[in-house]
């Protein structure tokens, strides 16, 4: 069989790909971005908010990303390695077509127009290229500068081909100049060689208007060089006689800096590997910062907006933010104490004389009331229109803003001091007093009078600081939060007092700091830094998932229209707000971390950002649109890092698929994927290394990776979206961990196992086998029981067959066989009872086995096998007696180049796919003795770094998808009635 | 990462440091060797890329010294701590003049193998990181042209992608032999390989040139390789089985009592090192400037 070009064309097509953006450019108002070989343009859509929808896709080069875009005018130079494609397009992209494309002698850096039909080429041997594209591809001219060397990167000045000015970026060290209009008897000689840089140079942009080159570096380090000409009148004499200097040398990224754009007024903007954009001034500064969710890979500028690619495409504006106000109030009203804003934007502030004051731009009212003196609570409600204040001897208050002055509506009190106030809904206030007693308030409305009934009085259990900091109100409970990181639930049912449930420190003794239902979804965040997910299920809370946030201490989860979920909290000294559905920080503002009153609303009636809050005995306010300080997301990301596994968790009659796919990020997401698109819908952060393996039987779902983590799910579904609720986790030294302290300075002998692979076997009703192949060169047997809803470990057996890469199981006469393939290049089969290491190893593959599936043909295991040798193997195990299979039949397919990652077996087909990119579509058959096969075609893939595949029938037709995962994913739709109909 | 993380996730970086070897990739040609005899009867070899040095050391203890102790030539754009037995030169690889200063090293002969482990600094984008190899392993070519004596023997660096047909055909037209290895002690999950090239012999007319690399010399027609598919290239694994497995997690007390040691070499001075003594966390930010900005 020969890996020959595909047999059958148009068997696979490819409906979706999710890779890194390697190119974006701003054209207009509209962004052009390359995803893959794809070219999609997207428009913003006016509305309040900017938002961009996708208007045009074309797909251009077949597997080569593309790494410029070059426009002038209606026509485009896009090119990708070595590939060029000149293409056009109509007024506001209504299409675009290709007009020509060619393939040039080396990897391009760079291209500029000469004319409307002649393009000058930077290749990365430092050569330039002068072609004409149109009515024929031709090299018109071809020049080299004297130094050949490879580049990676470049950057071509001017458009005129004999007055170009070329600035390379060198493997070591330097940028060089040179120039088309400069030769010595037809040899071009370096003009001027920048040196400063300590590696290699990964980009070099030049700002015209304030004359400077920026170089960025594997260094870490933007450097920007002033070039003064001597002002000559010709361009290139200009250029040769230059001085150029380094200006300064800006260190700020944490890792390598890939690109950097300038802005006006000479500042500038930088992408690094750190996922970091940063804003310099003029002169080095670091004006801002912000992070990106993951990777970056390219940027452009337009307008006071940066486009970042990446994992997704975002869109920021890049001004930073506009200064605080700072307001001191006189001396006579105290120090302030707290602060809270009204929906109108007006301050509401108690001083520490006891002085309730409204404030907006001046002093427009104020309170004084001795009972709020020295000791205040203060809360606003939800719908930010009251605000209620407690005082140290149980009085309560509640005031309401009426024509810019402070109205107070009704008072009621409670014995003792009020610990604290909790709005539960906007119309429901929680009072906490002595010995954790809790009452509930309504606003009551009576004609013009607004009235607090105490409805309900609870009492929260024992602690050492007993008293809420939230509360929620659902039907007829009452969800609240406690000081000590304690949740507890009330039931108005009840007679009872005490909760009818508690989440014991479920955010650790730091405290809970809000409980919202949103969405129909309970949420509660704390000062531990995550965000728990819980529901309410007969009288009990049920935490189903938790995630780590980006932050020390977070204060509230807000539903906002133009974001959606929201967290706001506190980092360092940074006031932080971050997007939970993209997993993206928002803002950072530095206040002087969170221990200070602090106040934020999000797009409220305003449709801006408020913030206020106290420091050094100061007001400080911001108000400004919320698009001026955060991004639009034009395309959204996915994970971090490379996909490891996959596993389809449900498949509905539409075609509609929900997947599972952990990833080196250590996060696990869930998608939907449709025909033509995807939609990420949750995310999980519970595996502490990379998960490298994801399985599901019934609702039961197993994941595992890195530092021997294993985490068991069950898979539920919430008003028709697909969620998952942690049961067990299991981690192999989790008790020497506990036991260890951190005194003792001999390291741990316990190796830092990695899961490889898992299979989960469902045994009977509600128990469960799970097999894990382990880097230790273990077969770990866990078993669960969904009564006792525990993971326990039963059986670890050595095998010698390396690492274990990879695990299958088949039945075989009402018994479990366990197949494992390690790094050893060998299959090895585990028979009931699995306690005893296998007779016989059968090597199959000089180097690891990377992928297996198999199945079963009369009285043969059909095994199929790809591996780091490239092989892709296919075994017939004869099984007649029981523990002793022998190989009958075994076949060697090199339709690879590279290891082979996923392999998928069917009864007629064989997918496979490798590192080289390249997905084989085989057919097969066994008669008995031996194998026949045939390719039926091969596809290109776009994904990097390949891991695996995953494939799923259509219901009720005769095709099927196959997703490819790696560095993002492709899915492709494969046509089986092609194949028939070709026969 | 605790100090000791790197030891029980790598059993040969482990091993490197117990054995006095400057890196892991030791043990790559090592492997090498063990199942092709790469060494034998080679008097003279040269180290392109040759920093830390590792594959120096291998030469150093290795080669044949029955008929007098073999010359061993590392090269590399950056100084490297000295190794008793290798000369080194400190000069760029695609210059002639580092070319002439190998020779000269041997007294005007050639030398029998040329190795380089060398890879360039990885982005990441796979694609690009594979050009890149490509390109370092053929400008290793080219200089290999230079001072490579007929039917000596090249072993070189690349990474396996969807290229590696074309790399392939490049190197055929100057070795009747080309193989990919994969040494044991590379890793399962990297995508690094070792082409293994034996029987030197240029094709007709053709005249080294550094001025005029590969790319463009007349003699060697890479555009009737472009898009080559029909090469089955011969793939093999090296090293010995029972060898250890670099993917496999190893206790670390799993031949006695694990001791915790430094590098035998640290990193040479890293691009970034000025970087890390400047700044360590989000938000830190250094400026270093070189003139007062009017």
């Amino acid at each position: 069989m020969s890996p020959n070009l595909p047999k059958i064309d148009g068997v696979l097509k490819s409906t979706i790909k999710q890779v890194p953006v390697t190119c974006l450019k701003f054209i207009g108002k509209y962004v052009i971005a390359a995803i893959g070989g794809d070219l999609h343009v997207f428009k913003p859509l006016s509305r309040v908010y900017q938002q961009f929808e996708r208007i045009y896709k074309l797909e251009l080069f077949s597997s080569q990303y593309i790494y410029g875009i070059i426009p002038n005018n209606f026509k485009i130079i896009v090119f990708g390695g070595r590939r060029v494609a000149f293409i056009e397009t109509k007024q506001k992209f209504s299409c675009i077509s290709v007009k020509t494309s060619w393939i040039v002698e080396d990897w391009i850096l760079d291209s500029v127009w000469i004319s409307d039909f002649e393009v000058a080429i930077l290749t990365a041997h430092n050569v330039l290229l002068l072609y004409q594209c149109f009515p024929s591809i031709e090299v018109v001219s071809r020049i080299n500068c004297i130094d050949q060397c490879i580049l990676y990167s470049g950057k071509i000045l001017n458009s005129k081909w004999e007055e170009l000015i070329v600035l390379s970026g060198t493997v070591y060290q330097e940028v060089i100049i040179w120039s088309s209009g400069r030769s010595v008897s037809d040899e071009y000689p370096v003009i001027h060689r920048l040196k400063g840089h300590k590696g290699v140079i990964f980009s070099i942009s030049y700002d015209e208007e304030t004359q400077r080159i920026c170089s960025t570096s594997d260094d870490r380090t933007i450097r920007v060089w002033t070039v003064k000409f001597p002002g000559s009148s010709s361009f290139i004499e200009n250029w040769i006689n230059a001085e150029i200097t380094l200006s300064f040398s800006a260190f700020g990224h944490l890792a390598r800096v890939w690109r950097s754009v300038f802005i006006p007024e000479g500042q500038l903007v930088s992408v690094g590997e750190d996922s970091q954009i940063c804003l310099w001034n003029r002169s080095g500064e670091l004006l801002s910062r912000w992070e990106h969710n993951g990777e970056i890979w390219c940027l452009d500028y337009s307008n006071f907006q940066v486009a970042v690619g990446g994992n997704g495409i975002i869109v920021r504006p890049i001004q930073p933010l506009p200064d605080l106000a700072s307001i001191k109030l006189s001396e006579d009203f105290g120090l302030m104490r707290n602060i809270v804003i009204n929906k109108n934007g007006d301050r509401i502030i108690i001083t520490e004389r006891g002085c309730l004051i409204l404030y907006n731009n001046d002093i427009l009212d104020y309170i004084e009331d001795k009972q709020f003196c020295s000791y205040c609570v203060l809360s606003i409600s939800p719908s930010r229109e009251y605000v209620v204040l407690g005082g140290i001897h149980g009085d309560i208050k509640l005031f309401k803003v009426l024509d810019s002055k402070l109205t107070e509506l009704c008072k009621t009190s409670i014995t003792g001091r009020v610990f604290s106030l909790s709005w539960s809904d906007s119309s429901t206030i929680v009072s906490n007093g002595l010995d954790g007693s809790l009452s509930v308030w309504e606003l009551v409305e009576t004609g013009d009078n607004i009235n607090l009934e105490q409805k309900n009085s609870y009492v929260l259990p024992y602690s050492k600081e007993r008293w809420i900091t939230c509360a929620a109100s659902l039907e007829d409970y009452l969800v609240c939060g406690d000081r000590m990181g304690s949740i507890h639930l009330f039931s108005s049912l009840t007679t009872i007092k005490d909760p009818v449930d508690s989440l014991r420190r479920l955010h650790d003794v730091k405290g809970v700091s809000d409980i919202k239902h949103i969405n129909g979804i309970t949420y509660s965040t704390g000062r531990d830094g995550t965000l728990r997910e819980f529901t309410i299920k007969d009288d009990k809370l049920v935490l189903v998932s938790t995630l780590k946030l980006p932050m020390d201490w977070s204060t509230s989860v807000v539903h906002s229209d133009s974001y959606g979920l929201i967290i706001m909290g506190f980092h360092g000294s940074n006031f932080v707000l971050w997007n939970v559905e993209e997993r993206i920080t928002l803002l950072q503002l530095d206040c002087g971390g969170g221990h200070r009153s602090f106040d934020c609303i999000v797009d409220g009636n305003l449709g801006n950002l408020v913030i206020s809050f106290i420091r050094m005995k100061e007001m400080k306010y911001i108000c400004c649109p919320v698009e001026a300080v955060s991004h639009q997301t034009v395309l959204a990301g996915y994970h971090k890092k490379a996909i490891n596994c996959c596993c389809l968790l449900s498949l509905k009659e539409d075609g509609m698929a929900s997947i599972l796919t952990g990833s080196e990020d250590n996060s696990i997401r869930l998608s939907l994927i449709d025909q033509l698109d995807w939609k990420c819908s949750s995310s999980y952060l519970r595996h502490i290394s990379s998960v490298r393996a994801a399985v599901l039987v019934d609702d039961v779902l197993v994941t595992a990776g890195g530092r021997a983590q294993m985490i068991l799910w069950h898979v539920q579904n919430y008003s028709g979206e697909t969620r998952l609720q942690e049961i067990d986790s299991h981690m192999i030294r989790e008790e020497s961990e506990h036991r260890r302290s951190w005194r003792t300075a001999e390291p741990l002998v316990d190796p830092e196992m990695r899961y490889m692979d898992l299979k989960i076997v469902k045994q009977s009703d509600g128990i469960y086998s799970i097999f894990s192949s382990c880097s230790d060169g273990m077969l770990r047997i866990f078993s669960y029981d969904k009564e006792d809803k525990k993971l326990c470990l039963i059986n670890s057996l050595e095998s010698n067959q390396g690492c274990l890469l990879k695990i299958s199981t088949f039945q075989w006469q009402d018994e479990l066989v366990v197949v494992t393939a390690g790094t050893s290049g060998s299959v090895s089969f585990w028979y009931v009872p699995y306690n005893k290491i296998p007779q016989r190893s059968h090597s199959l593959h000089s180097l690891g086995i990377n992928s297996m599936d198999l199945t079963l043909n009369k009285k043969h295991l059909i095994l199929c096998t790809g591996g780091d040798d490239t092989a892709l193997v296919l075994t017939a195990f004869s099984l007649e007696k029981k523990g002793k299979e022998s190989i009958t039949f075994s076949l060697r397919e090199h339709v690879h180049y590279c290891q082979i990652t996923g392999l998928k077996i069917t009864q007629d087909y064989i997918v496979s796919i490798g590192l080289d990119q390249k997905l084989c579509l085989i057919n097969w058959s066994f008669d008995g003795n031996f194998f026949k096969t045939s390719i039926l075609t091969i596809f290109n893939s776009t994904v990097l770094d390949i891991h695996g595949l995953l494939t799923w029938p259509i219901i009720n037709s005769d095709q099927m998808k196959i997703l490819v995962f790696g560095r993002g994913f492709e899915v492709l739709h494969f046509d089986r009635s092609k194949i028939f109909s070709s026969k | 990462m605790g100090k000791s993380s790197k030891d029980k996730r790598d059993i040969y970086y482990r091993l490197a440091k117990e054995e006095g070897w400057r890196a892991r990739s030791a043990y790559k040609l090592l492997q090498i060797d063990e199942t092709f005899n790469v060494f034998k009867g080679v008097t003279k070899a040269v180290d392109l890329c040759a920093a830390p040095g590792s594959w120096s050391q291998v030469l150093a203890k290795k080669l044949d010294s029955t008929n007098g102790n073999p010359k061993i030539v590392a090269v590399d754009l950056q100084a490297m701590a000295p190794l008793p037995g290798v000369v080194q030169i400190q000069g760029d690889i695609t210059k002639a003049s580092t070319a002439n200063l190998i020779i000269n090293q041997f007294q005007g002969e050639f030398a029998d193998l040329v190795v380089c482990d060398g890879a360039p600094d990885v982005t990441g984008l796979h694609d690009i990181d594979e050009y890149i190899q490509a390109q370092l392993l053929l400008a290793a070519l080219n200089i290999t042209t230079h001072i490579l004596k007929p039917k000596g023997s090249f072993i070189a660096k690349i990474f396996r992608g969807k290229e590696i047909s074309l790399l392939y055909s490049q190197l055929r037209i100057f070795f009747k032999r080309v193989t990919i290895v994969k040494p044991r002690s590379s890793r399962n999950s990297s995508i690094e390989s070792f082409v293994l090239c034996e029987d030197f012999s240029a094709p007709m007319g053709y005249v080294p040139n550094m001025m005029n690399p590969l790319l463009e010399n007349k003699s060697v027609n890479w555009d009737s390789l472009n898009e080559v598919n029909s090469y089955i290239v011969p793939f093999l694994a090296c090293g010995d089985l029972s060898a250890y497995d670099s993917d496999k997690t190893y206790p670390l007390n799993f031949n006695g009592k694990y001791e915790q040691r430094e590098p035998v070499q640290k990193p040479i001075e890293p691009p970034y090192m000025e970087a890390m003594s400047l700044i360590s966390k989000p938000g830190d930010t250094h400026i270093q400037k070189s003139e007062v900005d009017s």
